[in-house]
């Protein structure tokens, strides 16, 4: 495969379960390969949707989805041959043991015997024994999951909302194990979640979807980025309207306490400061308002409900 | 991808379920009852004249109107139940097979099942008639013999008569999440039935499916025995068709 390829292209996506609700309105997402990609938004903001499409769990009503270069629809098969998935909960056989609930799989993704030992040792759960997948801990559950999703090494893995009910050493673990999967085996990922906070600490890649729109793409940079120009300036001074004119190229805004100027960077604080006092201005406030991921996810999805 | 290998992982995740344990104790229900049933004197004199073949008659009139439809009604919610209760639709229909091996697979696994309880019903009915040969010595089963053929025609017949109720039932099950609602619809089907035959001896009777077991028995009906398997037969594989379209179309839910 060529590297910087789409591994995911969701071109102009629509869907609607009834007339009246539009579940998802115009998704535009990309996927390269190697990226370990955070599909982020509030519950019920339509993620669980457009990845039930990708995997063909739902019928594409408008838009097209590209997998691996190919049109879904139509090579179904193969697509899914080179994926492996997790949605919403771990889906197992609470009868079976770890390696019963693979052994069911294994020949449908034409996967060899040993292979099954294999991804039972790199999810951590080779010791298991006898014990039935149902009387597995949440964790062991979601990694038996991954286990599973892994078994035909997949180019492509879609986890969704995998550390959803793990306690902090679970998610600990699991972050870790994502980490290593995309660094070590060159899987292609794809993990949605409700919590920035939760992806931020690994993904590469973001796109933010909320009431089935998508609000932002791109690198964890660029949203970095997105963030500082988001950032304000609280000022107040000994004469604010004076402040406004002074201050005019900075494009500052009136509020009821003073002033709100955009800024980059603590030099350009600095700056502001120095022409307010060379302009004789008493300077009783100077307070960087800057804002975490987390609430400018809060912003994002905030502003456009 | 072959159809046997998503047979094979069918066959896979049923085991440890109540699916076997159901099968073998459905099946031994009529040839435990034909023990105790030749207690007394008129059973005896009755049975003595022909052992093999009215005992085997006998219990195949039972299993096949009461015993066989309870076990098709039950084995068609619990086998799609075991992907409702793991919550597992969504990793298989996510998996790369074809939908219709997926949904083929599991209607074979409902009638290999169905043919176990057969074969598990046959061993245990020769089984009971060896107990009742060692209990009542007036009894002779080894001086007659078995008529084979009659045998396996009477099977033949009873699961030939099956097939329409295994094909609603199986799409029932398929279709709904809480596994009342198929038992619930399989029982009020066949009460129904047996209330058209016996109580209301409805004209139109041979075109209700699940009253096919009831009128195999019926002497009434034994001219147009074929015609009613022809029948039995015709509702199974448009049933199936109707199952497997519904299957098709249906979305799998997504929050």
């Amino acid at each position: 495969m060529m590297p910087n390829s789409a591994v995911i292209r969701i071109s102009g996506l629509h869907y609607h379960y009834s007339r009246e609700e539009n579940i998802l309105s115009d998704i535009n997402l990309q996927v390269e390969q190697g990226n370990l990609y955070g599909f982020l938004g509030p519950n019920g903001s339509g993620k669980t949707t457009t990845l039930s499409l990708l995997l063909g769990l739902l019928k594409k009503q408008k838009g097209s989805i590209e997998i691996f270069g190919q049109e879904f629809q139509a090579n179904r098969l193969n697509i899914l041959k080179r994926t492996g998935s997790l949605i919403e909960s771990p889906s197992l056989y609470r009868q079976l043991t770890a390696r019963e609930n693979l052994e069911v799989y294994r020949s449908v993704y034409g996967a060899k015997k040993e292979r099954v030992g294999e991804v039972l040792k790199l999810v951590g759960l080779e010791d298991t024994g006898t014990k039935k997948a149902g009387n597995f801990s949440l964790g062991m559950k979601q990694r038996l999951a991954i286990a599973l999703a892994l078994l035909h090494r997949p180019e492509l893995l879609i986890l969704d909302e995998p550390t959803n009910g793990l306690d902090p050493g679970g998610i600990v673990e699991l972050r870790e194990l994502i980490k290593r999967l995309n660094k070590d085996e060159g899987i292609t990922m794809l993990i949605s979640s409700h919590l920035l906070s939760e992806v931020e600490r690994m993904v590469s890649h973001l796109g933010i979807i909320f009431k089935g729109r998508m609000l932002f793409q791109g690198s964890l940079e660029e949203l970095r980025l997105f963030q500082q120009k988001q950032s304000r300036l609280k000022i107040h001074s000994s004469d604010n309207e004076a402040a406004m004119d002074i201050l005019k190229d900075y494009h500052p805004e009136k509020t009821m306490e003073g002033l709100l100027i955009p800024f980059r960077d603590y030099q350009e604080v600095a700056l502001i400061n120095s022409l307010l006092t060379k302009n004789r201005l008493g300077v009783y406030l100077l307070q960087p308002q800057e804002r975490s991921l987390e609430q400018l996810f809060m912003d994002l999805t905030s502003t456009h409900s | 991808m072959n159809m046997l290998t998503s047979f094979r992982s069918e066959l896979l995740k049923s085991k440890r379920t109540a699916s076997l344990y159901v099968c073998l104790f459905a099946a031994a229900i009529i040839p435990l009852l034909l023990v105790f049933d030749t207690a007394t004197p008129q059973a005896i004199e009755a049975l003595s004249a022909d052992p093999w073949n009215l005992h085997f008659k006998a219990g195949i009139e039972f299993m096949g109107t009461l015993i066989l439809p309870m076990f098709i009604i039950l084995i068609c919610t619990l086998l799609p139940q075991i992907e409702y209760r793991n919550n597992t639709w969504k990793q298989l229909m996510s998996s790369p097979q074809p939908f219709a091996h997926i949904f083929f697979s599991k209607f074979l696994t409902v009638h290999l099942l169905v043919l176990l309880f057969f074969t598990a019903y046959n061993l245990l009915m020769l089984l009971s008639a060896l107990v009742v040969n060692y209990r009542i010595t007036a009894i002779e089963f080894f001086d007659h013999s078995i008529d084979w053929h009659q045998l396996i025609v009477a099977n033949f017949r009873t699961y030939s008569a099956c097939l329409a109720i295994i094909s609603i039932q199986f799409w029932a099950g398929m279709r709904f999440k809480n596994a009342v609602t198929p038992i619930a619809i399989g029982f009020g089907l066949w009460i129904l039935a047996a209330v058209l035959v016996i109580e209301v001896k409805w004209e139109h009777v041979d075109k209700f499916p699940f009253a096919y077991p009831i009128l195999m028995i019926y002497s009434k009906y034994s001219a147009v025995i074929s015609l009613i398997l022809w029948k039995s037969i015709a509702y199974a594989v448009f049933f199936s068709g109707l199952a497997y379209l519904d299957f098709r179309l249906r979305k799998v839910k997504a929050a």
